[in-house]
């Protein structure tokens, strides 16, 4: 099972400009369970373009993307059932606060449930557990979607993924226009959910700092192209990262300063700001 | 679902895009009463009309529209060509019988009606394509704008609507693009856009209606606010980026569409009949 790429490659087709191709030969696997994964990339490297390939949400133009067993090539095959790939990959768009709906939260998150044929008393109960699972309490389901504040809508709206109940949960870019501690909160969110049902999740995002603390794996694109499959630790200790228009972590980059800068004996590659104090404490104190 | 945005603006650099937008709509208006005009007989109709079609092939060949768009923007006219013949051979009609089904029958006139009004509306679109792909929005409000000067010494609101007209058509693409977003998102949720029970079709418009209308709201209003904060007055004086200009072909065009009126008009008034003079040479 998982998503497993095949040599796939997107073109759009446009009319006013010429055709683009967003990305090009792609093969990788994703796995059910157990994986963080964080896809990272300059802007229009192909990022969302990759992941809505992994609900059959686009065809890929060529090479084929296997989801749950099912088999997608470019064309749309009627015998096949692509909400069930929908159920089991759940996408959560950026900016997903467009995508409510209904006059009530629960409403809401019980869409996807319903749509997927659950019975409307399963589908209160997973609207109960995933909003909890957001970190959101349930007097927000009888909330009117549209009166909460950005970050609330946005937590709702994975809530309505979540109550879908898929194994693997994509998120494009979920951070974005949100403040640093609401990115970090996020961030902690999807790591529990992770932890707690071992599902895989893949996130969109621009942020070294959460890349580096959370990832398990990262996919890198650039110009449509996957140029790193790999932990985070390896990759940024790559010199390649500037061409991938990367930047490095803040930690690392302090650390590296300070290294460089009064020639100390430490190890720059520290995930969290309470490590690298650490580090720099271990080294003055000696 | 990209195919909506039909008779978009291609940004080619052809003859006819380069003709100045007073130009191009008034050419449209007067083809366009030239498609309305009926000749002496039925066979008559028809050699116009495939002149006029030539005509408009020449201009979607020079401003390189692909005949294919065409075609795709056609295929929704079949359902329209149905209900039409229905309709025509349900009015009470004369004349000769083409065929019957039953004891119903269906007259030579009620094919030719709807013919012809299918075919009229296959070269108004054709021309409108002409006209769209070929000119910016833009540069078409400010010739609607144009030809609505007179109306401003009657206080009509001539600048305001231009540019009520030109943020809407602004806005269409974007529209468009937000449309597909939202699809996709609903889509991820499970609703099936392509088939399902009408209840369940009804519910997948819903949502994607709902959000659609919110999200234009919040866009208007945050247009209408960064307006107002670069000080924008309707009622202001002001220049314009792409100043309009008439040049020499504008005039040739002007004259070659008006010529053309001119021409059927004369044919139809004078009920020639190409048929007939070609039957009297041999
Ligand atoms: N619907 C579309 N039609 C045409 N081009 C598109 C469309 N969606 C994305 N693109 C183009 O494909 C490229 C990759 O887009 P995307 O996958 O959204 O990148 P990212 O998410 O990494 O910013 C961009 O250059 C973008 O302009
Ligand atoms: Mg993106």
């Amino acid at each position: 099972m998982g998503i497993h790429f095949r040599q796939v490659s997107h073109q759009y087709f446009s009319q006013q400009n010429s055709d683009y191709q967003a990305i090009y030969d792609i093969t990788l696997s994703i796995e059910d369970q157990h994986e963080f994964i964080c896809l990272i990339g300059h802007t229009g490297s192909g990022k969302s373009t990759l992941a809505q390939h992994m609900n059959a949400l686009v065809f890929p133009t060529k090479g084929t993307v296997e989801i749950a067993g099912v088999l997608v090539s470019q064309k749309r095959d009627k015998k096949t059932d692509y909400n069930r790939l929908r159920k089991h990959v759940g996408l959560v768009f950026q900016f997903p606060e467009y995508q409510l709906f209904e006059e009530t939260v629960e409403k809401d998150i019980m869409f996807g449930p319903l749509n997927f044929k659950v019975s409307p008393e399963v589908a209160k109960e997973k609207a109960l557990e995933s909003i909890r699972l957001v970190g959101l309490n349930e007097s927000y389901l009888n909330r009117n979607p549209f009166n909460l504040s950005g970050g609330e809508k946005k937590r709702v709206s994975i809530a309505g993924i979540l109550a879908m109940d898929p194994e693997i949960l994509v998120l494009d870019e979920p951070t974005s226009g949100l403040d640093p501690q609401g990115k970090r909160q996020l961030m902690r969110l999807f790591k529990d959910i992770q932890e707690k049902t071992n599902k895989t999740v893949v996130i969109i995002t621009h942020d070294m700092d959460l890349v580096y603390e959370y990832a398990t794996r990262t996919l890198v694109l650039s110009d449509g192209n996957l140029v790193f499959d790999g932990t985070p630790d390896d990759l940024f200790r790559r010199e390649e990262l500037a061409t991938w228009s990367l930047s490095l972590p803040q930690t690392i980059r302090v650390l590296k300063g300070l290294k460089e800068q009064f020639h100390l004996e430490l190890n720059p590659y520290q995930k969290t700001v309470e490590e690298a104090v650490r580090e720099i404490e271990k080294v003055t104190s000696r | 679902m990209a195919n909506i945005a039909l008779g978009r603006y291609v940004p080619y650099n052809s003859f006819i895009h380069r003709l100045d937008p007073r130009l191009k709509l008034f050419g449209l208006i007067v083809l366009m009463v030239g498609i309305f005009i009926k000749f002496v007989n039925v066979p008559m109709n028809f050699i116009v009309y495939g002149l006029i079609f030539i005509l408009i092939a020449m201009m979607m060949m020079v401003s390189r529209i692909k005949f294919k768009t065409l075609f795709k923007q056609l295929k929704a006219l079949w359902i329209m060509i149905t209900f039409l013949l229905i309709i025509n051979t349900i009015v009470p009609n004369s004349g000769a019988i083409a065929f019957s089904i039953g004891s119903w029958n269906i007259y030579w006139n009620a094919i030719f009606q709807t013919l012809y009004i299918v075919i009229r509306l296959v070269l108004m679109i054709a021309l409108t394509m002409v006209l769209t792909s070929t000119t910016r929005p833009l540069d078409l409000t400010y010739a609607i704008e144009w030809y609505l000067l007179p109306f401003k010494v009657i206080r009509f609101p001539t600048h305001e609507i231009a540019m009520t007209i030109s943020i809407a058509l602004r806005f269409i693409p974007t529209l468009l693009d937000e449309t597909y977003r939202i699809m996709k998102a609903q889509a991820s949720r499970g609703v099936d856009f392509v088939s399902g029970k009408l209840s369940e079709k009804v519910r997948a418009i819903v949502s994607l209606i709902v959000p659609l209308f919110i999200s234009a709201f919040q866009r208007s209003e945050e247009l209408a606010n960064a307006m107002e904060a670069r000080g924008y007055n309707p009622s202001g004086k002001r220049t314009r980026y792409r100043v309009m200009k008439w040049r020499v072909p504008d005039s040739i065009a002007l004259i070659f569409v008006v010529g053309l009126l001119s021409g059927i008009i004369v044919l139809a008034a004078l009920k020639v009949d190409f048929v007939a003079i070609i039957g009297n040479l041999f």
